[in-house]
């Protein structure tokens, strides 16, 4: 049983629900009917299977369960951005009155305090929502550290102190299975990526943004992660990896197809806006195509938004002005149900092929 | 991936921890060890506290901005007064110190495509020269007083048939010019960026004198100015590094309240409240280590 990661466990319970509502109804169609021994063991494995699982792992048995968690969830999320916050504001009100040594032994003090009542909350909690929270605050505490210090003594800025955010962010991360530390530790290495391309071809690292195709290696880096390091004992850690890609890929190519003059490329900002036109189509569809082969829902949506601002951009950039608006939203709701076209043709291909592998 | 185990995450992130910190507290201690690089004093003109915000409100942290500025060649004074920042293109900061700073110049100014070509030059880190209450000062004062010269001989020479508008442009512009003037005999920043090099031991060697001039690192861009109805290439100042200069205690007491000061202080001509003695480190990363009040 350890063997197995807590999303597959979660699925089984979810198979056992979905197996019992279906033998009830097979029963009272009379299609199928158990003796009473078989149902009893049958019922007697599942509920036993049932209680490891939810032991072991904490998962939600039923539909009550889930939208507890997920509110849970929710409060755990919304709790640790407000009390890294209030860490960060708290200092800030208060560190002018404290002389240098005290200041310097807290800052120090903070991320190693957070990080041993963390590992605490997570031994004795087993939601593991509590230890999330802490794992937040400590991770907050930090930036804070090493930013203040920075404040403190003046020290030069590097993209260093990133990298090693980095690092702290994937470490509590992958400790407390939290995607919220993972998407932190994540925007903290795109930041420092990204800074050390810009240095690579001569920009101050501070300035890495203005040239948007810095952020390509941290896309494809963070996009292939998840293919060479498997992720599958952490809760949809390889989705945020593949979005935040994503995202970071897309955007960038959103900014140049439309300012060309800030690309590295030497090329008229026309051809170098349409030759960005045509990568956010190209990939934006290949990514909505990878994801149905691959079958990663979080591939196929995100290609999807991206594929629809680049078209709609452009329909915006091409009509907007000339037609009437009430022809111009005629056209996006033409190419919405164009959409909705391909994919049902889409959905069709993938049935026939389903069917043609179950005969 | 297979997980650690909790001593492997306790491990690294104590590792992690403990490294970052002794690494950055052992750059301060470096920064700060034997005789410091630099060490000047200067008053209330030359620092100005940093603008406070929303949440910023609540910082109870005191500090203060390096305040300088640059002769450009368009220097003079205007009704406007006298600008000087980060797009001001600096005089001295030619074709051939551009070159000497490691730009890439080839590109003639006056062709197509020289503004893309130059726009997207990067910025470059330099060691720049700040020269305090010298020459440059001594030339920016002339240029006010020269201002205030000949706006008041308009005044004197204004014909008394001239429209009501225009006597009250002329009245407002010489009263403008005596405003200039005081600032820049009280208020105004007697620190200025006088050169530039990539060798700062060539720099420390030049400008030896430590009570005038002070080495420090800085950003460099270019752009194409119209001097004379040619296109020639300058070069800006874009940022001075580590520019924000923290006050620990007890020195914050001493300063709060003049941290506090609205901004517009110095365009009324007043005169400095205090003086602060900095030292710069081997890193360029500076300290203050002493608060006088002035008269």
């Amino acid at each position: 049983m350890s063997d197995i990661t807590k999303s597959e466990a979660q699925h089984r319970i979810d198979q056992i629900k979905a197996f019992q509502d279906e033998l009830s109804q097979l029963q009272h169609d009379d299609v199928l009917r158990l003796s009473d021994e078989q149902y009893q063991a049958v019922n007697a494995y599942h509920e036993q299977l049932q209680n490891n699982l939810v032991q072991e792992y904490d998962v939600d048995r039923d539909q009550r369960s889930k939208q507890l968690s997920r509110g849970m969830m929710i409060a755990s999320f919304l709790g640790a951005i407000a009390l890294a916050a209030s860490i960060f504001l708290f200092f800030y009100k208060f560190w002018g009155y404290l002389t240098t040594p005290v200041q310097v032994v807290i800052l120090v003090l903070a991320p190693f305090v957070t990080f041993a009542i963390t590992v605490y909350v997570k031994g004795k909690e087993k939601t593991g929502y509590f230890a999330k929270l802490a794992a937040m605050v400590s991770f907050a505490c930090f930036i804070l550290n090493l930013s203040m210090l920075g404040r403190i003594f003046n020290i030069t800025p590097t993209e260093n102190a990133l990298l090693v955010w980095a690092a702290y962010g994937l470490i509590l991360a992958y400790m407390c299975d939290a995607r919220l530390l993972l998407a932190a530790g994540i925007i903290s290495f795109i930041g420092y990526l990204s800074a050390r391309t810009g240095t690579w071809s001569g920009i101050y690292w501070l300035y890495f943004g203005e040239r948007p195709e810095n952020f390509f290696p941290s896309a494809i880096v963070l996009f292939l992660i998840p293919q060479f390091i498997s992720q599958r004992h952490f809760w949809r850690f390889d989705d945020i990896y593949r979005v935040f890609g994503m995202i970071t890929f897309f955007i960038p190519v959103l900014i140049l197809s439309n300012f060309g003059h800030i690309s590295y490329l030497d090329w008229d900002a026309d051809i170098i806006e349409g030759f960005y036109q045509v990568v956010g189509f190209a990939v934006s569809a290949g990514a909505i195509v990878l994801g149905i082969r691959k079958h990663w829902p979080v591939v196929i949506n995100t290609g999807n938004v991206f594929f629809v601002i680049f078209l709609y951009s452009k329909f915006f950039d091409w009509w907007w002005d000339i037609m009437p608006k009430y022809l111009f939203f005629l056209v996006i709701a033409l190419t919405a149900i164009l959409f909705l076209l391909v994919y049902k043709r889409l959905r069709e291909h993938e049935l026939r092929l389903l069917g043609g592998q179950s005969s | 991936m297979k997980p650690w185990t909790s001593k492997q995450y306790m491990l690294a992130a104590a590792l992690l921890l403990l490294v970052s910190n002794v690494f950055v507290l052992a750059g301060v201690a470096y920064n700060r060890s034997g005789d410091p690089i630099a060490k000047i004093t200067l008053t209330e003109r030359e620092l100005s506290s940093p603008y406070s915000y929303s949440y910023r409100r609540e910082d109870s942290g005191v500090a203060f901005y390096l305040q300088w500025r640059v002769h450009s060649d368009q220097t003079r004074y205007s009704s406007y007064g006298y600008y000087s920042g980060a797009y001001t293109p600096v005089s001295w900061l030619d074709k051939a110190k551009l070159d000497q700073l490691g730009f890439d110049t080839s590109f003639d100014p006056k062709q197509k495509g020289a503004y893309r070509v130059y726009n997207n030059l990067p910025e470059r880190e330099v060691f720049l020269v700040l020269e305090y209450d010298g020459e440059s000062y001594q030339r920016a004062l002339k240029l006010a007083e020269e201002n205030l010269f000949e706006k008041e001989s308009l005044l004197e020479s204004m014909p008394k048939d001239i429209s009501k508008q225009e006597k009250t442009r002329i009245e407002n512009n010489a009263k403008s010019a005596r405003n200039f003037l005081e600032q820049e005999q009280n208020s105004r920043t007697r620190l200025f960026v006088i050169d530039a090099d990539v060798n700062d031991e060539l720099l420390r060697k030049k400008y030896a004198d430590q009570d005038r001039y002070l080495v420090v690192k800085g950003k460099v861009g270019v752009s194409i100015q119209s001097i004379d109805k040619k296109s020639v290439l300058r070069g800006r100042i874009t940022e001075i590094l580590n520019n924000r200069i923290h006050i620990p205690l007890p020195f914050r007491d001493q300063l709060v309240e003049f941290s506090k000061t609205k901004k517009y202080r110095k365009y009324q001509g007043k005169k400095p409240r205090f003086q602060g003695t900095f030292a710069w480190g081997k890193r360029y990363e500076p300290w203050i280590v002493g608060v006088s009040m002035l008269e």
